[in-house]
């Protein structure tokens, strides 16, 4: 029973809900990642009032916790922005950020974790080395990581400040160097919209926005948070296509970039999913670049799982499948089949067994007989 | 070395962090102020010339003699005469960088 | 909702091994579920005067104690929490299965409660007022707060001091209080009345075990109270009770390092803090015997208001 997408079409149906169903709504919002945003869309609605106050608590501690993000984020953009400013080239902030900096709706309630931005990739290095000034080290010390990042990928390994920990990925693409598609950066940062006059700060204009938020959902991501990525699609257009004109120029913009295909699965999504009001004569236009039909059929069927929200009360026998699925699928598109094989191996294989390695090294040396593997946080967080 | 970098204390312009306000809290058993930072959500405990540092900082920027002249005024005594502790205010302005307040 | 201890044991065991029992305490309602007869067993005796529910409906967290694996139940058997599907902890030894549950609630609790400003504290109340202890480990804090419940003060919470916005009242709480190493015997002795459950060996933190709140307590918990005193408690064996007062100022700073979501709160938090520091006195107290600090607190906490 998937209450969250209803919600998500209508918020004003809630106020039909008993306990049962409040209760299996917070809990599908909370595996999404959508609880404080949909404590904005109750507000919208105008219906947070009438809300029971067991549920309000929920709503209003993910609020806090997603405003406190966001503050944070705005120093950190801030701090990067004084890291950069004298390379004096326009520095793009991509997804989260850029929501964030231009105040659009979709960064309402917006969970994010790290801090994307798009620079010429004649600068790259110039771009690292100030951050690093700044605090901002790289996180990936492993050889391989490094090199793969820096031979195949559209953004340098993820930097991290030494003292807030927060995170970087410095991008000069939206799209690996062997991915399937080709998106041409420079026309991407040509386009781009200064935010206010007195920064270098950037954000890619409406239609590219879209067609970045396309592409990283259908093209690239693993679908991690894919209803949340639907989400942002949804307020995007939604917000953009008050415009008329807007739909056409969108069109027109993938089939330059060349992200047509990724278009037509955010258009399509977007409006079976989330009733996102695309009009109908772009849904059926021409220059969007359908699948075959049996591949469209096949992607249905993926895609309508790993979209839902990542709770067990949504899943059926196949969104497991379906899942695995597409995260292979990601890979492939990333790069050729010759290159993806090695890479996945490294990332199964070769990568657990040298830090098993790593583990019985510590083991010896510390002489422990107890097995302790770190990747959680221990629970005795208390007294 | 030493000389320069004197030097360049007198000229260098200190001004506050560009982004957030200060939220201050003071009680009457202690000069000592808090101070809420909204820029990076940091809360301080400050001595008192920390807090007139911040409050003259940020009216406008100023070099290190400028302030020591403005915080000497601020705080004169007609009773005493009182060399202004300058080591005191460099250490004070280097904290305050450090914590992200200030910026030079 | 019905008093746990008006079910059967059977009724009980039979729902928390099915789709689970929801369980109140204070504001929260919690459900869960287990198969593991030890944890069963303990929950019945520590919560005891709670309120809990076998019916659906709503709860705040979602939660499971089951054993990892099958075949890990033979060797090395292990316990893990889950919240709603997700296992954020690693597994525990199987002999900590009761531990993890309250570790894990507290770990619900201080991640998905922001609607509060959260002290990791005791709290204690008496005429109408309310004692705050910060804690850091090792200080003492569960053993004062142990004595102090068993000595007519009122329990609000060994862990955690929930304080709502705009009346800065602070929320009560009350659970099985966490006794470790010498404090059981402490405990045992200072009051017969003192009803301690299943003792867990070889934690983190030793040996622990868990003291049932008072039944006044757990009655009352929809009571709420104002922050009138906040103490800083420090055990020192050996040394003479000594109640110093802390400058607001530092108070205030010590306070933030306790906090589970100062920062979080952002300015809010430091609006609360700044009413809060207002209210109380605040004190660093040193100590070594319960009695004294007993009436210490005693004198100190004024009467009750008119």
């Amino acid at each position: 029973m998937n209450l969250l997408l209803r919600i998500l079409q209508k918020p004003s149906i809630s106020s039909t809900y008993d306990d049962q169903q409040w209760d299996l709504l917070i809990r599908q919002a909370r595996s999404a990642g959508l609880l404080a945003h949909l404590y904005h869309r109750f507000i919208n609605a105008d219906v947070f009032d009438s809300i029971p106050q067991k549920v309000k608590h929920h709503l209003n501690s993910e609020f806090i916790l997603s405003n406190r993000q966001h503050d944070a984020a705005r120093w950190e953009i801030s701090q990067i922005q004084q890291a950069l400013e004298e390379l004096g080239l326009p520095i793009v902030l991509l997804k989260g950020a850029a929501y964030l900096q231009t105040g659009l709706p979709s960064s309402s309630g917006r969970f994010f974790s790290d801090i994307d931005i798009l620079v010429p990739r004649t600068i790259l290095i110039d771009t690292e080395q100030r951050l690093e000034r700044w605090g901002w080290y790289t996180t990936h010390h492993d050889e391989y990581d490094q090199k793969y990042y820096r031979k195949w990928m559209h953004e340098i390994p993820p930097l991290q400040h030494i003292t807030r920990k927060s995170t970087i990925d410095v991008h000069h693409n939206i799209l690996p160097l062997t991915a399937r598609l080709h998106p041409d950066p420079e026309k991407l940062i040509a386009s781009s919209v200064q935010i206010n006059e007195e920064f270098e700060l950037y954000v890619l204009c409406p239609e590219d926005m879209v067609l970045h938020s396309a592409t990283h959902l259908f093209h690239d991501g693993e679908l991690e948070h894919g209803l949340r990525d639907l989400v942002d699609l949804d307020r995007l257009l939604r917000h953009f296509g008050e415009d008329d004109e807007y739909w056409e120029r969108l069109v027109n913009r993938s089939v330059e970039l060349e992200l047509s295909r990724p278009l037509y699965y955010a258009l399509h999504y977007t409006s079976a999913i989330l009733k996102t009001p695309v009009p109908e004569a772009i849904l059926k236009s021409d220059k969007l670049d359908r699948p075959s039909a049996p591949m469209a059929f096949l992607m249905d069927k993926l895609l309508m799982r790993a979209l839902m929200p990542a709770h067990h009360s949504c899943d059926d026998w196949f969104t497991g499948t379906a899942r695995w699925l597409l995260y292979i699928r990601s890979h492939y598109l990333r790069m050729p089949i010759h290159l993806l094989i090695p890479h996945l191996f490294h990332k199964s294989f070769i990568r657990p067994y040298n830090e098993w390695k790593e583990a019985r090294k510590m083991d010896k040396s510390q002489n422990l007989s107890k097995p302790k593997t770190e990747s959680k946080p221990e629970i005795d967080i208390f007294e | 070395m030493r000389k320069t970098q004197a030097y360049h204390f007198n000229t260098e312009v200190w001004s506050v962090a560009r982004v957030g306000v200060f939220h201050w809290k003071k009680w009457p058993d202690s000069d000592a102020v808090i101070l809420y930072f909204s820029g990076n959500g940091d809360t301080h405990l400050l001595t008192y010339l920390g807090y007139l540092i911040l409050e003259e900082l940020r009216k406008s920027p100023k070099t290190q003699p400028e302030l020591i002249q403005v915080l000497t005024a601020l705080i004169k005594n007609p009773d005493e005469v009182l060399p202004f502790p300058t080591e005191m205010v460099k250490a004070h302005l280097f904290h305050l960088k450090k914590i992200g307040l200030v910026v030079s | 909702m019905t008093r746990l201890n008006q079910i059967s044991y059977d009724n009980f065991e039979d729902a928390i091994r099915s789709s689970g029992i929801r369980l109140r305490t204070g504001p929260f309602t919690t459900n869960l579920s287990t198969k593991l007869r030890d944890v069963i067993h303990n929950l019945y005796l520590l919560y005891a005067d709670h309120t809990v529910s076998i019916e659906p409906g709503f709860s705040d967290f979602h939660l499971k104690i089951h054993q990892p694996s099958f075949f890990r139940r033979w060797y090395h058997p292990q316990v893990n929490f889950s919240f709603d599907g997700l296992t954020p902890f690693n597994p525990l030894p199987r002999p900590q299965a009761y531990a993890i549950f309250e570790w894990g609630l507290n770990w619900c609790i201080s991640n998905y409660s922001h609607q509060y400003l959260m002290l990791h504290s005791a709290v204690l109340e008496k005429n109408g007022h309310a004692v705050i202890f910060p804690g850091a480990p090792g200080a003492g804090k569960s053993t004062l707060c142990a004595a102090l419940s068993l000595s007519e003060w009122r329990l609000f919470s060994d862990e955690v001091a929930l304080i709502e916005p705009v009346s800065n009242n602070l929320v009560s709480n009350p659970r099985p209080i966490s006794l470790k190493n010498k404090s059981i015997e402490i405990i045992k002795a200072f009051s017969g009345e003192a009803i301690i459950g299943k003792t867990i060996y070889d934690t983190s933190k030793g040996t622990i075990a868990h003291m049932q709140p008072p039944v006044e307590s757990v009655h009352r918990s929809n009571e709420k109270a104002k922050p009138k005193i906040i103490a800083f408690p420090k055990f020192i064996p050996g040394a003479k009770k000594s109640l110093i007062p802390l400058t607001k100022g530092e108070a205030f700073i010590k306070l933030c390092e306790n906090a589970f979501n100062y920062s979080t709160l952002g300015l809010k938090g430091f609006d609360m803090m700044s009413e809060l520091i207002d209210q109380c006195d605040c004190y660093q107290f040193e100590y070594s015997d319960l009695n004294d600090a007993i009436d210490t607190f005693n004198s100190i906490v004024p009467q009750k208001p008119l």
